[in-house]
């Protein structure tokens, strides 16, 4: 009996320790994730809610009334989407405060609402979205949708809200496929893949238009594939001559064998990449390797992340297409030049509030969130919470803002899929001994000059 | 078509990559074969060596040596720990027992490091030299961790068949309780089997972080790699996992050379599918 006793009081130390540490952890590592939603997966879960107290929901105020608009979405708090997902989460609740602080949104009849956000933990799970995407709509009674981060959880939260005929705001999502279902109610903010690094050859061709040997060597995942195959038919329109090309499995660290056939095929440029842990080990080794002869690298996802600094010397030169970058350079001059309407704060000011408040500087992830709402804002101004008068601005639409061009595409083929916004290329430099991360491409955004060719190519 | 050089490249390129595969397997390999465990915190373990030589070397800036010294080592003192707080109790249990605790113990690691580094990819600073073989670069780091996995191996080999402690824990294997009436140990025999499967994973896991870059989730692929190498190779003997790791590293690099690399997966569960047909103990002999 002793030892039983002694057994039980042994595994309660060690739980309250490992509960301790986890806490002592959570505090100190998790920052931004504010987890008033750690409530475990129930059947039920309450909704993480935020500022303005409650006091009449959407619609009941008079006109010139205080109302409150709901905008519901999910988020990753767990699970493997967490990080990019806090970031998206991010830039949306400092939307949500920058709107409430000015005493809310100017609806077309006069009234004036605030926002109030309504988001759950999808856990990382499509299973989950799907499951609280109808609550939202059918029991919260949401006003405007935002998606979930990733395009395989907005696939899966789009297939429920088009079926209610609600409102969502993609972002997060560079998926085309979404966009080809014939869903009517979804309007995606990111770049499509299929335009994804097409700006990588626009670039090469304006550096060198002698460089035409190209290898493809891209992750062998949905999002890669889609990016490669209209990266490819675009290297073919253009007279580019395809020396190599091949994908490798999702996950795969050593390259040395691809490294040695696209050395030996002679190719002069390389296009590629996946994810960032292959895209990074690719760069890396391809350092290493000091193929002759090769004078360009354009890899997808990993070269705009901060971390890509790691690889040191490796990293000066390499070409990468990002969402947003920071430094970009839409401004209402610029909107003005094109004859485009200019929306919300200029990147400085989005950039300085964000800064202040969560103490780094946005990447994409966060500049998107912010770029969802602040396009729900432009929806709540000139269409108030009238659907289908929603839709007919979002179809129509044609808005500059910091995020850069918003246009959708209005076919019943692609409706939804975003026309209007371009990546933009940056490339790592060293700059007085330091690398910083520039933007090189397109010029009206550009920061410096491109590299060309790489530094350690021989 | 493809040149003799190059293949001679693709071999060398994967008898050094699968040696670290081999050297993987090789920590859950023993543990099964001695403790009659699967471990599942066999990937978290991998992983959490990886962290502790970027903690020791990135962040507190210790030498580089002396930092993959200590997340080598570390795995033995941590696996002498876990044991009793995770396995002693479940063995001889129903196995699912040991499979949840197990499984448990890679889930707090996991969570820690989930916690504590976030899924960002981390990288050692490691410069290297690279060597060509046929056209393919090879690095001198995986050279050397190459060198050390085989060494390894075959000291493990060694140490279970030509030592007093091997023959001891061939005993236990044998027979637990005619060990222990023959003045055998037979916890602490178990208890250091534990600690040596981990130190395998730990070292594995250190000298591919000198490699590649790794994130908490890497850990939980090259356990997948292990299971099957495990399979290959035949459970539980240390030469066996050296060559079935060897044997998928081969696979897997000649794969791209003279087809495509999205063929490598396709390509390793054919191996192991024909293996659990024509031989289904694994090329060599259990303990």
């Amino acid at each position: 009996m002793a030892s039983r006793t002694g057994l039980i009081i042994t595994s309660i130390i060690i739980i309250l320790v490992i509960i301790g540490a986890a806490y002592y952890l959570a505090k100190g590592g998790g920052k931004g994730t504010t987890t008033t939603s750690s409530a475990p997966a129930t059947s039920t879960p309450s909704p993480t809610t935020s500022t303005p107290p409650a006091t009449t929901t959407s619609g009941a105020g008079g006109a010139g009334g205080e109302c409150i608009v709901k905008i519901g979405f999910t988020a990753s708090l767990t699970g493997k989407l967490q990080k990019e997902s806090a970031e998206q989460l991010n830039g949306i609740k400092l939307w949500e405060e920058q709107v409430n602080s000015k005493g809310g949104v100017k609806l077309p009849d006069g009234r004036v609402c605030k926002i109030k956000l309504v988001y759950y933990d999808d856990e990382s799970k499509s299973a989950r979205v799907q499951e609280l995407y109808q609550k939202l709509i059918t029991s919260d009674k949401v006003d405007y949708l935002i998606s979930p981060y990733s395009s395989g959880l907005t696939a899966a939260a789009a297939a429920v809200t088009d079926s209610y005929h609600k409102i969502m705001i993609a972002t997060g999502a560079a998926s085309d496929s979404i966009f080809t279902k014939g869903y009517q109610y979804v309007y995606q903010l990111y770049t499509p893949a299929s335009r994804y690094m097409t700006p990588t050859v626009d670039l090469l061709m304006k550096l060198d238009p002698n460089n035409k040997k190209v290898a493809l060597l891209f992750e062998n995942s949905k999002f890669a594939k889609s990016v490669a195959a209209a990266t490819k038919k675009y290297l073919e329109e253009k007279g580019f001559q395809i020396v190599y090309e091949d994908y490798y499995p999702p996950g795969t660290t050593e390259f040395s064998t691809y490294i040695a056939k696209i050395a030996s095929s002679g190719a002069t440029a390389v296009f590629g990449g996946g994810h960032f842990q292959d895209g990074f080990n690719l760069v890396k080794q391809l350092y290493d390797a000091k193929i002759k002869g090769l004078k360009y690298v354009a890899i997808l996802v990993a070269p705009p992340e901060p971390a890509f600094a790691e690889l040191g010397d490796a990293a000066v030169g390499v070409i990468g297409p990002s969402q947003w970058e920071p430094g970009v350079k839409y401004s209402p001059d610029a909107a003005k030049k094109l004859g485009i309407e200019w929306y919300g704060p200029t990147v400085e000011e989005f950039v300085k509030a964000y800064e202040a408040k969560y103490g780094h500087t946005p990447g994409y992830h966060a500049a998107g969130g912010y770029a969802a709402g602040l396009l729900i804002q432009y929806i709540l101004e000139h269409a108030g919470l009238d659907t289908e008068k929603a839709k007919q601005l979002l179809d129509n639409l044609d808005l500059m803002t910091f995020w850069g061009h918003i246009k959708f595409d209005n076919t019943p083929e692609k409706h939804g899929l975003q026309i209007g916004h371009s990546m933009v290329l940056v490339q790592w430099q060293k700059q007085g001994g330091k690398l910083v991360k520039v933007i090189v491409y397109p010029e009206e955004a550009a920061e410096a000059e491109p590299v060309y060719p790489l530094p350690w190519g021989s | 078509m493809v040149s003799p050089e190059l293949l001679l490249g693709g071999l060398t390129a994967g008898l050094v990559v699968g040696s670290l595969y081999g050297l993987a397997a090789l920590g859950l390999s023993i543990i099964w074969g001695i403790l009659r465990v699967v471990n599942l915190s066999h990937g978290a373990v991998i992983a959490l060596s990886m962290y502790v030589a970027y903690l020791l070397s990135v962040e507190y800036g210790y030498p580089l040596l002396a930092s993959v010294l200590i997340s080598i080592f570390f795995g033995f003192v941590l696996g002498m720990v876990a044991y009793y707080l995770f396995v002693h109790k479940v063995l001889g249990g129903p196995e699912l027992a040991s499979l949840l605790s197990t499984f448990g113990f890679g889930l707090i690691i996991l969570g820690t490091l989930q916690l504590k580094f976030g899924g960002i990819a981390r990288t050692l600073p490691v410069t290297t030299a690279t060597i060509e073989v046929g056209h393919v670069p090879i690095r001198m780091v995986q050279v050397v961790g190459a060198v050390i996995a085989i060494a390894v191996a075959i000291a493990a080999y060694l140490l279970i068949y030509r030592t007093w402690f091997g023959r001891a824990v061939r005993a236990v294997v044998m027979n637990q309780e005619a060990a222990a009436l023959m003045g055998v140990n037979v916890t602490k025999v178990l208890m250091l089997s534990f600690a040596l499967g981990l130190l395998f994973a730990s070292t594995a896991g250190t000298l591919l972080a000198l490699s590649y870059s790794f994130t908490p989730e890497t850990g939980s692929m090259y356990e997948l790699y292990s299971f099957t190498i495990v399979v290959l190779g035949g459970l539980g003997n240390p030469l066996g996992s050296l060559i079935g790791g060897i044997i998928l590293g081969i696979a897997e690099q000649l794969t791209s050379i003279v087809a495509s690399g999205s063929w490598g997966p396709l390509v390793a569960f054919v191996l192991l599918l024909v293996m659990l047909v024509i031989k289904p103990t694994g090329l060599f002999a259990k303990l």
